[in-house]
């Protein structure tokens, strides 16, 4: 395991930012740490950084314990986050000279351009002082700038943050590509289900500084939200009346009705009974997305302050 | 880390320090300027109470405020520079990776430190020349004086590291560093001599190494050489100013790492 992180804790002012989380990352594995807000996932993140001590627990990041060792593991470790920031008053040129040379890396330029044009950057942008880049250029150029220093372990605090979905989406792919041909082990924290289900192999659900559930994006899907979901379009006011004990819920957004199945095996029954209703249209049998599957887990921890549940 | 990859570390900043003078034009000519206007204003005030017959200070008394001047312009950037480098960096959102580096954070500051060092030197010769030249002052500059200097410099270095160090903790402590270092004007006589103050003062004088600096500067100008007491204190005080200086940074960085102040992103 690359990344090993045991019963770590951090309090600020009486509240606990991160309660005991456990967690291990494989060699080349991408790993997500999901969770709503305060969840704890910047504050796992700055202490496997070494931007912050823990109160208590170990993390192992390559070997190396973070408070016992921290520039052995910022010499394999770099952090991405969607606030990094350039000198604004110098040109992408100067600012990557700068940072390579602290780096040690001579050849610089030619990576910067290669990287840069695959994220459609021009080498005529590398002549803006970055004052001049729009949200989207400048985080192109801190991928590049991760890319010319090229650590092993790269943690990414939501890196697409501010980022339009174009742009978001070009990001996604070069790092896809990266993690696939260079084997480099990511965490990567993100609001965005999309991104996690489509970058993470592994993801982690934090909730007030616990983890709550460990899996595969679609283990985690199915073990929270086995549940199967009929949506359709309904032209009568109100809610159709449909009486079944393997329903669990029934929502109305609009003229369309969701109907939660507890029992994914009445499904044929419980879609003959909508269809005798009448007045409907566009009925449909829907998986859960990971975001549905999130918040419901959320919504559920908040609810019944569960213990930890973790399963492969 | 070898000597090599620190030098490359220090070029790093010297450039980028440079670089991001020259790109501020107007700012850069001002920093150009601002030593040379000083030097001036206080050439002339020096040379006017010379010619309304002096105040009996050794060399005259315009010599006297000019080397003043002039050292305490030099040393300055010393005790200010690691600390504004590290609030600017915290401020601008670019301190995150300059700590990332796999260097113990001393690295970055003292490379800094040194950076701040060439524009005290550009301003030392701006100001030296415009003495020489315009108000004929003959600093008489040698080897072992401008070594002093340097020294001089070094022994509040480690009072720059150690503000550095509490401004990580604390954004703004810098404003009342600035009023400390402006009351050493005050206390280590660089427009008057520390005899002339109250006996209470000179007692703090005492304490302060840039009354040493000062002292040493002025006597290897005007006499040839420097003052056994200056020799032998101003090393001491270097040693133990970049003591406190490096253990105060310490703290604070253990501090802020607990408290999660080292950066905010």
């Amino acid at each position: 395991m690359v990344i090993k992180v045991k019963n770590l804790r951090k309090e600020f002012n009486g509240t606990h930012a991160v309660d005991g989380i456990s967690f291990e990352v494989k060699q080349g594995e991408v790993f997500g740490l999901l969770g709503p807000n305060g969840a704890g996932k910047t504050t796992t993140v700055k202490i496997m950084a070494t931007m912050l001590l823990p109160d208590g627990g170990t993390a192992e990041i390559g070997g190396y314990d973070v408070v016992k060792h921290p520039q052995k593991v910022r010499g394999i470790v770099d952090v991405i986050t969607a606030r990094d920031k350039f000198y604004r008053r110098l040109n992408a040129y100067q600012n990557m000279s700068f940072f390579s040379r602290l780096y040690g890396v001579d050849d610089w330029k030619d990576k910067m351009e290669n990287y840069g044009g695959r994220l459609g950057l021009e080498k005529e942008d590398y002549q803006k002082r970055l004052g001049d880049y729009s949200t989207g250029m400048r985080q192109k150029l801190n991928l590049v700038r991760n890319l010319i220093r090229n650590t092993p372990i790269l943690f990414l605090d939501e890196p697409t943050l501010g980022l339009d979905p174009v742009s978001s989406r070009k990001f996604r792919g070069l790092l896809k590509e990266i993690m696939d041909r260079e084997e480099k082990t990511v965490v990567f924290t993100s609001h965005n289900m999309y991104e996690v289900e489509e970058l993470c192999e592994r993801i982690a659900i934090l909730n007030r500084g616990r983890i709550t559930s460990v899996g595969e994006p679609g283990a985690l899907k199915k073990r929270i939200f086995p549940k199967r979901l009929v949506e359709f379009r309904y032209m009568e006011d109100g809610l159709p009346d449909i009486d079944d004990p393997a329903i669990d819920k029934i929502e109305k957004e609009g003229r369309y009705i969701r109907v939660y199945l507890e029992d994914g095996r009445r499904l044929h029954d419980i879609i003959e009974k909508i269809m005798s209703i009448g007045r409907i249209t566009d009925l449909s049998v829907k998986e859960p997305t990971l975001e549905e599957a999130f918040i419901r887990h959320t919504e559920d921890e908040e609810r019944s302050d569960e213990k930890v549940t973790a399963w492969i | 880390m070898d000597i090599k990859g620190y030098f490359s570390i220090l070029w790093a900043f010297v450039v980028r320090d440079w670089q991001r003078r020259w790109s501020y034009k107007l700012n850069f000519i001002a920093m150009l300027l601002y030593p040379i206007v000083w030097v001036s204003v206080f050439g002339v005030l020096g040379r006017t109470i010379d010619d309304a017959g002096g105040t009996g200070v050794p060399g005259g008394f315009s010599t006297f405020m000019v080397t003043g001047i002039i050292t305490w312009r030099f040393i300055r950037v010393g005790f200010f520079d690691s600390s504004w480098s590290i609030r600017w960096e915290q401020h601008i959102g670019t301190f995150k990776n300059i700590y990332m580096l796999p260097n113990h954070l001393m690295v970055p500051i003292s490379a800094t430190a040194l950076s701040g060092f060439t524009v005290s030197m550009l301003n030392f010769v701006e100001m030296w020349l415009v003495a020489e030249l315009v108000f004929g002052i003959s600093l008489n500059l040698t080897l072992p004086s401008f070594l002093f200097l340097v020294l001089a410099w070094l022994s509040v270095i480690g009072f720059g590291f150690a503000i550095a160090g509490i401004a990580i903790l604390y954004k703004e402590i810098q404003a009342v560093f600035t009023v400390i270092f402006f009351s050493f004007q005050f206390f280590c006589g660089v427009f008057f001599p520390v005899d002339a103050l109250p006996r209470s003062a000179q007692y703090v004088s005492r304490v302060i190494p840039i009354t040493y600096a000062l002292n040493g500067i002025r006597y290897s100008i005007t006499h040839g050489y420097i003052p056994t007491t200056d020799l032998i204190v101003m090393p001491i005080a270097g040693l133990i100013g970049l003591a406190i200086g490096l253990v105060t940074l310490q703290l604070c960085l253990k501090k802020a790492l607990k408290e999660g102040k080292l950066e905010r992103y």
